[in-house]
C-alpha cells in the first residue's frame, strides 16, 4: 500500500514530503521525493499514536524522526493490527455513545447520592479519637478568637441547666460518654447551637434568650445536637466535602473557564444536599429521643416555629439548593408527623 | 539582533551626523549639497527600516479541523470511563481530549502534537490528590494546622507555576520540535511573591502592572526548540484593559441593582416570590459582570500579547479578538451549557477554540524551517497536576 506522508527528521523543524510503502506487517519503507534507495524500516522500532477521531496518524520512528500520514481506514487497519485496547472503537460505536448519554447522569447521581456518603460514613468511623479531640479543641479555640464571646448568663443558671441535662443524657443510650455543654455570646451566630465532634455542644446566649430559658425547647435543641455527635456528622461532612471537590475537579476539571463560574456553585449545591441530609438525621434522632426524656415531639416543632418567626420559614426550590439546612417549614411538618 | 546586519554605526556617516550636517548647510546658498545630504539620509533611513523589519515569508491562518459531533463521542465515552473507574481513567481521558484539540490545530500545513503520556498525568494527579487531601484534612481538623499548610503551599506557588508552565510547554510540539519553559525559580519568586505583595499593598492600584509582570515572566521564558519567545508588553495597555473591565463591572452591577430594585417595586410581588426573583436576578447580574469584564480584559490582553511577541527568527503573531464577539461567545456558551445541562460541552469547547483560531494569524519567517531541537527531556506531570488541583494553574495563550 503506497501513501504520501510528511517526515520531520529528528532534531530539526525541517519537513519533507515522502512516499510511504506499508508492506508485509511490520515492515514498511519511506521514499523521499528526490528518489534514492527507499529506507527499509519496521514498525517495531516506532511508536504509533493511538487512533483518535480523524486526526492524522503520528509515527515516531526511533533515530529517524516523526512520520505523519493521513488517517484512512486501510492505513488505520495496518497500523492498529496489534492494538488490544481500542478506545476509538468505543467512541465510534453509536450504541455505546447513546448508552453513555444515559449512563453518565445516572452514574453521577448514584455516585454522589449513595457511594460518596457511604464512603464518608466509613471514613468517619475510622478517624481516631485523638484526631477528633484535636479537631474539636482547635475549632473551639479558633471560634473563641473570632466570633464567640464569654456569656453573661449567670454561673448558677449555667450550672443548673447543664446539671439537668447531664441527668437527662444519663437516661439516653448514647455511644459518646462525655458531653460538654458550653454557653457563649455571639453576634455573628445569633440564636444558634452547634456540636463539635468530641461531644462539645455550644449554645449561644442569644438562643437561650430567644427561647426565654424554656427548658423543653432548649432540650429539644440539645437532642438535635447530640444526634450530630452520635452519628459522627462532623467527620462525615469533612469526608463528603473532600471527596466532592476532588470528584468534581477530576470529572469536569477539563472544563476550564466555565468551571470557574460554576465550580464553586456546584460544589456548594451538592454540599448543601449533604448537610441537609445530616440535619434530617439529627432531627429524627431528636424526635425519636423526645419521649425518652419526657418531652412530646410537638416541642421540637415549637422550636422550629420559634426559629421560623426569627428567620422566616423558606421553602422555595432555589432556597433548598442554596441553603445548608432544610427549610423550617419542612422540619416543622416532619416534627408534627412524628407525633 | 542578528538580522540587523545594517546598523547606523556601520554606515559611512551615521544618521545623526547627516542630520546635523543638513541642519548646518545653508539650503538657499548650496541647494545641491543639501539635496545630496537629504538623499543620503533618505537612503539610510530606508535601509535601517528594512534591516529592522525582518522579511516576512508568508502569512498563515490557523486552521482548526475539529467538529462538535466527532468530539462529543470522544468526550462522552471518556467521561463514562472516568466515572466507571472512579476517576482513575481521567488521566487517559485528559490525554485524548487534549490530543483532539492539539492535533486538529494546523498552521501552515503542520499540526500541533500533544505529547503527554497518561501515566505522567496519573502520577501527578495522585500526588496532587494527596497534597490536597493533606491540606484539606489539616485545615478541617485544626484551623491552625490548615493555616500553616496554606502558608507552606503559598510559598510554593512560584515553584508550582514554573513546573506547571514547563510541563504544559514540553508536552506541546509543532513540526516535531518541542516547546519548553525555562524554569527560572528566582525570578518566579520575585514576580509571584515580591510583585504580588506590592500589588496587594498598593490596594490594587498596581495590579495591572503586576499582571503585566506575570505575563511577561511567563511568556519570556517560553522557548521553541532553540528559539526564544520575546514579548514586548506595555504597562499602559494593562491599565487600559484593567480600568475598562473594572468600570464595566461597576456599571453593570449598578444598572442591574437599580433595575432589580425598580422591578421589585413595580411588581409588588409576594415576598416569597420576590426572594426567588432576587436570587435569580443576582445570579444573572453576577454572570453578566463576570462575562463582560473578563471578556474585555481577555480580548485586549490576548491581542496585546500576540501582537507584540516574536518567536525570534521564526514567527510573529497577530490576534484580533473583538470584545463584542468574545462577550457574545461567552454568553451563548453559558446559555448552551445551562439549557443542555452540560451535554453541549463538546460543542462549547469546539466553538470556543474555533473562535480564537479564527482571530489568530501567524507571520512565518524564513527561519521556521531551521529550528533545532533543544536537548530532549521528558516532562513530568507533577507540577501541572498539583497546581491544577490547588487552582493556581496559569494558562498560556
Amino acid at each position: 500500500m503506497q501513501i504520501t506522508g510528511k517526515l520531520y527528521s529528528q532534531g530539526s523543524s525541517a519537513c519533507e514530503d515522502v512516499i510511504v510503502n506499508l508492506g508485509e506487517y511490520p515492515a514498511f519503507s519511506i521514499n523521499t521525493q528526490d528518489a534514492g534507495e527507499p529506507q527499509k524500516l519496521t514498525i517495531d522500532n516506532a511508536t504509533v499514536s493511538p487512533k483518535l477521531g480523524s486526526v492524522p496518524r503520528e509515527i515516531a520512528i526511533d533515530n529517524i524522526g516523526l512520520l505523519v500520514i493521513d488517517s484512512e481506514p486501510s492505513v488505520d487497519a495496518w497500523l492498529d493490527r496489534r492494538d488490544t485496547v481500542k478506545i476509538h472503537k468505543y467512541e465510534k460505536n453509536n450504541k455505546l455513545v447513546f448508552l453513555s448519554i444515559l449512563a453518565v447522569p445516572l452514574m453521577l447521581y448514584g455516585l454522589f447520592k449513595f457511594l460518596l456518603p457511604a464512603t464518608a460514613v466509613a471514613f468517619a468511623a475510622w478517624v481516631p479519637d485523638g484526631a477528633v479531640r484535636i479537631a474539636s479543641n482547635h475549632t473551639l479555640i479558633a471560634l473563641e478568637k473570632t466570633v464567640l464571646e464569654p456569656t453573661t448568663l449567670s454561673n448558677d443558671y449555667q450550672h443548673e441547666v447543664t446539671q439537668y441535662w447531664h441527668d437527662l443524657i444519663d437516661q439516653l443510650d448514647t455511644e459518646n460518654e462525655h458531653f460538654n455543654i458550653l454557653f457563649y455570646k455571639s453576634n455573628t451566630f445569633g440564636p444558634n447551637a452547634f456540636a463539635l465532634p468530641d461531644g462539645t455542644i455550644v449554645f449561644t446566649q442569644e438562643l437561650v434568650e430567644l427561647f426565654e430559658r424554656d427548658r423543653g425547647l432548649l432540650t429539644a435543641v440539645l437532642l438535635h445536637e447530640i444526634g450530630h455527635v452520635e452519628y459522627n456528622h462532623s467527620m462525615r461532612l469533612i469526608a463528603e466535602t473532600l471527596i466532592t471537590s476532588l470528584a468534581l475537579s477530576y470529572f469536569f476539571g477539563d472544563v476550564s473557564g466555565l468551571f470557574e463560574l460554576f465550580g464553586g456553585a456546584s460544589t456548594t449545591i451538592i454540599q448543601n444536599q449533604y448537610t441537609q441530609e445530616l440535619e434530617w438525621e439529627a432531627d429524627n434522632y431528636a424526635l425519636a429521643q423526645m419521649r425518652n426524656v419526657g418531652l412530646e415531639p410537638q416541642t421540637f416543632a415549637d422550636v422550629m416555629v420559634k426559629l421560623a418567626e426569627e428567620y422566616g420559614e423558606g421553602g422555595s426550590t432555589l432556597e433548598a439548593l442554596l441553603s445548608t439546612h432544610p427549610s423550617l417549614k419542612a422540619r416543622i411538618e416532619n416534627a408534627q408527623q412524628a407525633e | 539582533m542578528k538580522r540587523m546586519d545594517y546598523t547606523p554605526q556601520e554606515a559611512a556617516h551615521s544618521l545623526l551626523q547627516l542630520q546635523e550636517a543638513l541642519s548646518n548647510v545653508d539650503k538657499d546658498a548650496y541647494p545641491e549639497r543639501a539635496n545630496e545630504i537629504q538623499a543620503e539620509i533618505d537612503l539610510l533611513e530606508r535601509q535601517i527600516a528594512e534591516a529592522s523589519v525582518p522579511k516576512i515569508e508568508k502569512t498563515a491562518k490557523v486552521i482548526f479541523h475539529g467538529n462538535g459531533k466527532e468530539y462529543f463521542r470522544i468526550w462522552i465515552v471518556n467521561l463514562l470511563l472516568t466515572i466507571l473507574t472512579l476517576g482513575i481513567y481521567s488521566a487517559w481521558a485528559t490525554v485524548r481530549n487534549n490530543r483532539y484539540f492539539y492535533s486538529n490545530t494546523e498552521i501552515d500545513g503542520h499540526r500541533f502534537s500533544y505529547l503527554a503520556e497518561p501515566m505522567q498525568i496519573l502520577t501527578g494527579r495522585i500526588i496532587g490528590v494527596l497534597l490536597f487531601a493533606a491540606y484539606f484534612l489539616a485545615s478541617s481538623f485544626s484551623p491552625i494546622a490548615g493555616l500553616v499548610v496554606m502558608l507552606v503551599l503559598f510559598a510554593l506557588v512560584p515553584v508550582l507555576v514554573c513546573l506547571s508552565a514547563s510541563f504544559k510547554m514540553r508536552m506541546t510540539a509543532y513540526r516535531n520540535i518541542r516547546f519548553n519553559f525555562n524554569k527560572n525559580y528566582g525570578r518566579a519568586y520575585v514576580v509571584f511573591v515580591g510583585y504580588a505583595l506590592i500589588g496587594i499593598v498598593s490596594l490594587g492600584l498596581l495590579y495591572p502592572w503586576m499582571l503585566k509582570k506575570i505575563d511577561e515572566f511567563i511568556h519570556s521564558h517560553v522557548t521553541y526548540g532553540d528559539r526564544h519567545l520575546v514579548p514586548k508588553l506595555d504597562t499602559r495597555e494593562y491599565y487600559a484593559a484593567g480600568i475598562l473591565a473594572f468600570l464595566s463591572a461597576l456599571g453593570i452591577g449598578f444598572l442591574g441593582g437599580v433595575l432589580m430594585a425598580a422591578s421589585g417595586e413595580l411588581a409588588m410581588a409576594e415576598p416569597e416570590q420576590l426572594g426567588l426573583a432576587t436570587i435569580i436576578g443576582t445570579f444573572l447580574i453576577y454572570a453578566l459582570v463576570f462575562v463582560v469584564s473578563a471578556s474585555i480584559y481577555q480580548a485586549r490582553i490576548r491581542n496585546h500579547i500576540y501582537n507584540n511577541s516574536e518567536l525570534s527568527g521564526v514567527a510573529t503573531f497577530k490576534s484580533n479578538v473583538s470584545i463584542g464577539g468574545l462577550i457574545m461567545l461567552r454568553l451563548t456558551n453559558l446559555i448552551m451549557l445551562i439549557v443542555s445541562l452540560g451535554f453541549l460541552m463538546p460543542w462549547i469547547k469546539v466553538r470556543t477554540t474555533q473562535f480564537f483560531v479564527d482571530a489568530t494569524e501567524i507571520n512565518i519567517q524564513e527561519g521556521a524551517e531551521s529550528v533545532l531541537a533543544d536537548q530532549t527531556q521528558t516532562g513530568n506531570a507533577i507540577g501541572e497536576e498539583v497546581a491544577g488541583v490547588f487552582d493556581v494553574d496559569i494558562a498560556i495563550g
